[in-house]
């Protein structure tokens, strides 16, 4: 009757030992949680839907490109009849994503919409800003030109390069991997309470970097505005 | 019957078998947890070694999947283990602090089985978590079974055990596997190459004295 006795007691020092060690760590770690926070939004309430009725920035792009990625384009079912003055911001988003915009109230802005504000001359002047919600690793290694960084997970670490050019902004686009990934949904919420932006300006690219890559568009690596771009797997025009 | 019995046995008191189950568990462990704590990650950055190709070969990352060692610190492993809805949503400073304990309890419980010390006790943890864990990859897989209607081998998902994504059978055959070596460290009644199988040590029972 020891043994089983001992084996528990044991068991029980050793987690105790191994949860302290990981406090500890956990504290000295510059990429280290924060255990007092609500990193997925559990609390967050549920905000109004986005009016769906938004125009469009430019229907004339969506039906003259067809540089789309395969998984965001469209399919027939996702097109409302001509007719049909509110189109769904929504289409052809996973259900996932959708659930998630919805639930806090946050409107996408799809993938031409993004590629039209990208060429227009007023986002290199800062009237659109464009961030990159994902890791250090992913933004490093490839980012859409010009876009910020804002790790979601330590903002603090990132925010003091980012927040102070958000009012400037007429639109402030936040993206992640794409798919499933909710970090650019966060990001937003995060922009929207936190640092009290307008929820107007603020739009998510569901199709995020994933689908901008498999549209061979420019692709900037390393830090922002380095000038390293690349296109198709080869440096672009003006690029180093 | 008794014959075969003694043999193992002595196979077992010979202590080989259970130093072989120490080092494989143990190292398995320390493997995985270590690469859940983040710090591998942060020495090879600060070391400039991350830069170097046959690392980058070697580390899984969103633009690269063919390595077999993922890297990730805990707001990785934070995202990974959120996909297993361990607690309610409500307990979300439950996930935070399993995210951060859990790894380095995982490489502490591998650096006793190796040294040898509090050899049962290490395993009986190991083998908590292993089952706890099991029982919830196999959920996820017939969750993910359900909706997706593939063949259930077929299922691939990243169970946020270390190695990126696998296959749904190969992970449950290996923790089968790993469970198998934990309760043979339970059992096992060998102490040679431990340092120190046992770290509470009870009282010897003594007999009362015979009143003169």
């Amino acid at each position: 009757m020891r043994e089983p006795k001992r084996v528990i007691l044991e068991l029980l020092l050793i987690a105790a030992v191994g949860t302290a060690a990981g406090l500890t760590a956990n504290a000295v770690n510059p990429k280290g949680l924060q255990l007092g926070k609500d990193y997925f939004l559990s609390g967050s309430k549920t905000a109004a839907r986005p009016n769906s009725s938004r125009p469009a920035i430019s229907d004339s792009v969506k039906k003259s490109d067809n540089s789309l990625p395969a998984q965001t384009q469209s399919t027939p079912a996702d097109h409302p009849p001509a007719a049909d003055p509110a189109p769904d911001p929504y289409a052809g988003l996973s259900e996932e994503i959708r659930a998630k915009l919805e639930h806090f109230g946050l409107s996408p802005l799809r993938h031409e919409e993004v590629k039209q504000l990208f060429e227009d001359p007023l986002y290199a002047n800062g009237l659109y800003m464009i961030i990159d919600a994902r890791e250090d690793a992913d933004y490093v290694a490839g980012h859409l030109p010009g876009a910020y960084h804002l790790y979601y997970y330590h903002e603090e670490q990132y925010a003091a390069n980012v927040v102070p050019f958000v009012p400037g902004a007429e639109k402030v686009i936040v993206y992640c991997n794409g798919g499933d990934c909710e970090d650019s949904v966060l990001t937003a919420v995060l922009l929207r309470d936190k640092y009290v932006v307008d929820p107007a300006k603020i739009f998510v690219y569901p199709e995020g970097f994933e689908g901008w890559q498999k549209a061979g568009l420019p692709v900037e690596r390393g830090e922002r505005n380095s000038g390293d771009i690349i296109q198709d797997g080869r440096p672009a025009q003006g690029g180093k | 019957m008794d014959t075969r019995l003694n043999f193992l046995q002595q196979a077992d008191r010979a202590g080989w078998p259970l130093l072989l189950a120490r080092v494989v568990l143990g190292g398995m462990f320390i493997w995985m947890g270590a690469a859940k704590t983040g710090y591998p990650e942060l020495i090879l950055q600060k070391t400039g070694v991350w830069d170097q190709p046959a690392v980058q070969k070697a580390i899984i990352t969103h633009s690269h999947d063919d390595g077999f060692i993922e890297l990730g610190g805990p707001v990785h492993f934070l995202k990974l283990i959120r996909e297993y809805e361990m607690f309610p949503a409500r307990l979300w400073f439950m996930l935070n602090f399993t995210a951060v304990a859990m790894p380095w309890v995982e490489v502490l419980c591998g650096l006793l089985l190796i040294v040898g010390v509090g050899v049962r006790g290490a395993a009986g943890l190991l083998l908590a978590l292993l089952v706890m864990f099991t029982t919830m990859i196999a959920i996820r897989g017939v969750n993910i079974y359900h909706a997706k209607d593939i063949a259930f081998c077929a299922i691939q998902f990243n169970c946020g055990c270390g190695g990126g994504e696998v296959f749904i059978c190969n992970k449950l055959v290996e923790n089968t596997t790993l469970m198998l070596l934990a309760v043979y460290c339970l059992v096992s009644r060998a102490d040679r190459f431990c340092a120190r199988k046992n770290i509470i040590r009870f009282r010897p029972v003594t007999q009362p004295q015979p009143v003169a």
